[in-house]
């Protein structure tokens, strides 16, 4: 019986060749179908300047097609930050936009070009900036926008990318940007590190996600809500709705490893309802001092499911 | 004496043969599996590991199975005697979760044993309570029952699971095949039609195999679970109360017997072509069985079950509503919570081969519903009574923003469109019989 399960499994993997079963495997790494199809668009739109080069760029351009149309459009940078392409914003192509900064100060060119800075020749990443949400409104919005290195036949590097505007948060997302801010903490140690994250323009800070950074008694030494009040808030008294004490959890659960989810209830919105926190944190040493690097978000709550 | 409608196969009383009654309660099991993501998805909230989704996945459809047997035995006080089978009460969902928040499985367990023992108080009361239900409250009952089911139905069948995500073509496909091969057999399939809902589930997830639906990570889990296990947690045994979530438990047990008043009158009009007003005494005796069910979910440490709305429209559907299919599916869908391999296949069935099957199942209730209301013969008392509380219901759906600041204490009457309704159509109800009785005194 077993084998007849396993060779159904295998007809199933094979009817669905091999490219798209890890396309998919690739895709797993997300829960919502929104970041799916943008990631699964871009890999495409990466695939098809890898294999014909600057003319993928024309195909981008054709209105009402899966590359452009009302809920998408790519982008193309190269490793500079030139604009090569950019069909809502045409006055942007040809420029080099490498200064160029969000409302809160983000480099986001930079940051898309960073991602071309990796040694992989298909790296990718995700990068969060306020971008006004159509050229009539002017106004800024959140935009999540995943950006993937191409490199074409001719040998040039392109970064090609294409965004969401106001997306849900995905777990991964703030893995990645905890785990950086670590990283910071360690690398250049408590003083720089900490000045850097307290900028309300660090591309760390995402959406309404903010890193927060505890010492080991319990001070909260990075404090997003108050970055320079002189006498930190402490965590140890913070005990969530259900009367757990979260600090406590935290060095429990990172007394033998340095990476953990913790889910805590606390209201949300209008506070008539309870709501869960995902929270993600990461212990790290610095100075010979240890820091507790956290972020913390809701997740989404199914359409059906009434709130 | 009920008297059994032309369009009934095999009506209450009767006894399918063996293969034919075997066909039957497994379309039924599969109905009943819609509802398994639920233990998923409350057991994933809690952090919880894919062992323990498991268990209590199985703990949950052994509860069903027993619910399912003893609402189709008819004895002195207890059990109605109808194909009305459980699964996971989509309305406990939201009050089971708060509780697993705060205080885990056993929170949960104690909880949901706490809102069988307030049904059990409730089905005691019913029969007095017969003056609030005239048959066209009854129906607007029925009615919501089904509208509840409209968004989980909808969003599955258009492959939407959060706000802001794209229809999905493959998804709308297989619903829409699936839809049609399940009304096309009920229409013109004969005695096809007692498989109407298998026929089309088999359609369904062959388009959802070969389209994609059916994710391989999720074949590698089923396939790498056991042939056969007995589901044990590892606080088996472990039951703690909270008296602050008591009012929001009897208030969703209040509401799913409410529920469950609805499906059991439904059973009493499919079976009785001159089906006139509730059998009350009737109805009590399925709410007491059905209470032993939450409570038995409770002890065993599954997510409370309920009545099935749908599994009532199927038998509707099919023209079989003989009890002997319940004491089938009850006790397949017990053996298949012992088998993972198989509980698990039914967890992952694709969202749009359920949407379909959600639908096609709320079409009749709908249509019951509105049956019974128009049958009791509309009058201009009748019109207010239902047209007010529909009205006020549906927007809670509609605009649910509206109702964020009502106050604390009222919250579980806004909790549910289908609690508001029937509350407003009972006070609207005597309210405008106040005259009458005046003159007739």
């Amino acid at each position: 019986m077993n084998r007849v399960l396993s060779c159904t499994l295998a007809l199933f993997l094979s009817l669905n060749g091999s490219a798209r079963a890890q396309t998919r495997d690739k895709l797993s790494h997300y829960l919502y179908e929104d970041t799916k199809q943008l990631v699964a668009l871009v890999e495409d739109a990466a695939s098809l300047i890898e294999q014909k080069g600057e003319a993928a760029l024309l195909q981008f351009g054709v209105k009402n097609s899966k590359w452009l149309n009302d809920q998408r459009y790519l982008f193309v940078y190269d490793l500079n930050g030139k604009c090569v392409f950019h069909p809502v914003e045409p006055q942007l192509l040809g420029q080099d936009l490498i200064g160029l900064e969000d409302l809160d100060g983000r480099p986001m060119i930079t940051m898309i070009t960073d991602v071309g800075k990796k040694p992989e020749a298909d790296a990718s990443g995700w990068i969060f900036y306020l971008w006004e949400e159509s050229p009539q409104s002017r106004v800024p919005a959140w935009k999540s926008s995943y950006v993937r290195k191409a490199v074409a036949p001719s040998g040039t590097v392109y970064l090609v990318g294409s965004g969401l505007y106001n997306m849900k948060m995905e777990r991964s997302f703030l893995e990645e940007r905890v785990d950086q801010a670590a990283d910071l903490i360690a690398d250049k140690g408590k003083q720089i590190a900490l000045g850097e994250l307290r900028n309300r323009a660090s591309p760390l800070h995402i959406q309404n996600t903010y890193i927060t950074v505890t010492d080991r008694q319990g001070d909260i030494v990075v404090d997003p809500s108050f970055p320079n009040l002189l006498k930190k808030r402490s965590l140890i008294a913070f005990r969530d709705k259900t009367g757990r004490n979260i600090y406590a959890q935290i060095t429990k659960g990172l007394e033998k490893k340095d990476r953990m989810w913790l889910l805590y209830i606390w209201p949300k919105g209008d506070a008539s309802r309870l709501a869960r926190h995902m929270m993600y944190v990461r212990k790290v040493k610095a100075d010979g001092e240890v820091f507790y690097v956290s972020a913390n978000f809701v997740p989404a709550t199914p359409v059906w499911m009434k709130q | 004496m009920a008297r059994k409608p032309a369009n009934l196969i095999y009506g209450v009383d009767d006894k399918p043969p063996f293969w034919v009654l075997f066909l039957l309660g497994l379309q039924h099991t599969f109905l009943m599996s819609s509802t398994l993501l639920l233990p998923v998805v409350l057991v994933s909230e809690i952090g919880g590991s894919f062992e323990q989704v498991r268990n209590v996945v199985a703990l949950t459809m052994i509860a069903c199975g027993i619910g399912t047997i003893l609402q189709a035995v008819r004895l002195r006080g207890f059990g109605s005697g109808f194909l009305c089978p459980n699964l996971c009460g989509p309305n406990f969902f939201i009050a089971s979760v708060e509780a697993a928040w705060l205080g885990g499985l056993p929170l949960m367990r104690g909880m949901t044993i706490v809102a069988g023992v307030a049904e059990a108080f409730f089905s005691r009361f019913v029969n007095r309570l017969r003056f609030l239900f005239p048959a066209e409250i009854t129906g607007l009952v029925v009615l919501m029952v089904a509208e509840e089911l409209v968004p989980i139905g909808v969003s599955k069948v258009l492959g939407i699971n959060y706000e802001g995500e794209p229809i999905r073509g493959m998804c709308v496909l297989t619903a829409a095949v699936s839809l049609l091969v399940m009304a096309g057999v009920t229409i013109w399939g004969k005695q096809l039609r007692l498989y109407s809902v298998l026929i089309g589930m088999v359609s369904g997830y062959l388009l959802s195999f070969f389209g994609g639906l059916l994710p391989p990570v999720q074949f590698r889990q089923v396939f790498s679970s056991p042939w056969m296990a007995l589901p044990i947690l590892d606080n088996q045994f472990e039951i703690t109360f909270s008296w602050s979530l008591v009012p929001t438990f009897v208030i969703v047990s209040i509401t799913g017997a409410l529920k469950s008043v609805g499906n059991l009158i439904m059973c009493e009009k499919v079976n009785d072509q001159e089906w006139k007003e509730p059998d009350m005494p009737r109805i009590a005796n399925g709410l007491t069985a059905d209470s032993v069910c939450v409570a038995v979910s409770g002890l065993l440490g599954g997510v409370a079950s309920d009545t099935s709305a749908s599994n009532v429209a199927l038998s509707s559907a099919s023209g079989a509503t003989s009890r002997v299919i319940g004491y089938m599916a009850g006790t397949l869908f017990i053996l298949l919570g012992l088998f993972p391999k198989v509980s698990g296949l039914l967890s992952v069935m694709p969202p749009p081969v359920m949407g379909a099957i959600l639908i096609f199942v709320t079409s009749f209730m709908i249509t019951s519903g509105i049956q019974i209301i128009v049958g009791s013969g509309m009058d201009t008392r009748k019109t207010f009574v239902i047209g007010v509380a529909l009205i006020f219901g549906l927007s809670l759906d509609m605009l649910p923003s509206l109702f964020a600041g009502v106050p604390y204490f009222l919250r579980p009457l806004v909790d549910s469109s289908l609690t508001l309704t029937t509350v407003i159509a009972v006070v609207l109800n005597q309210l405008f019989r106040l005259r009458s009785r005046a003159e007739t005194t």
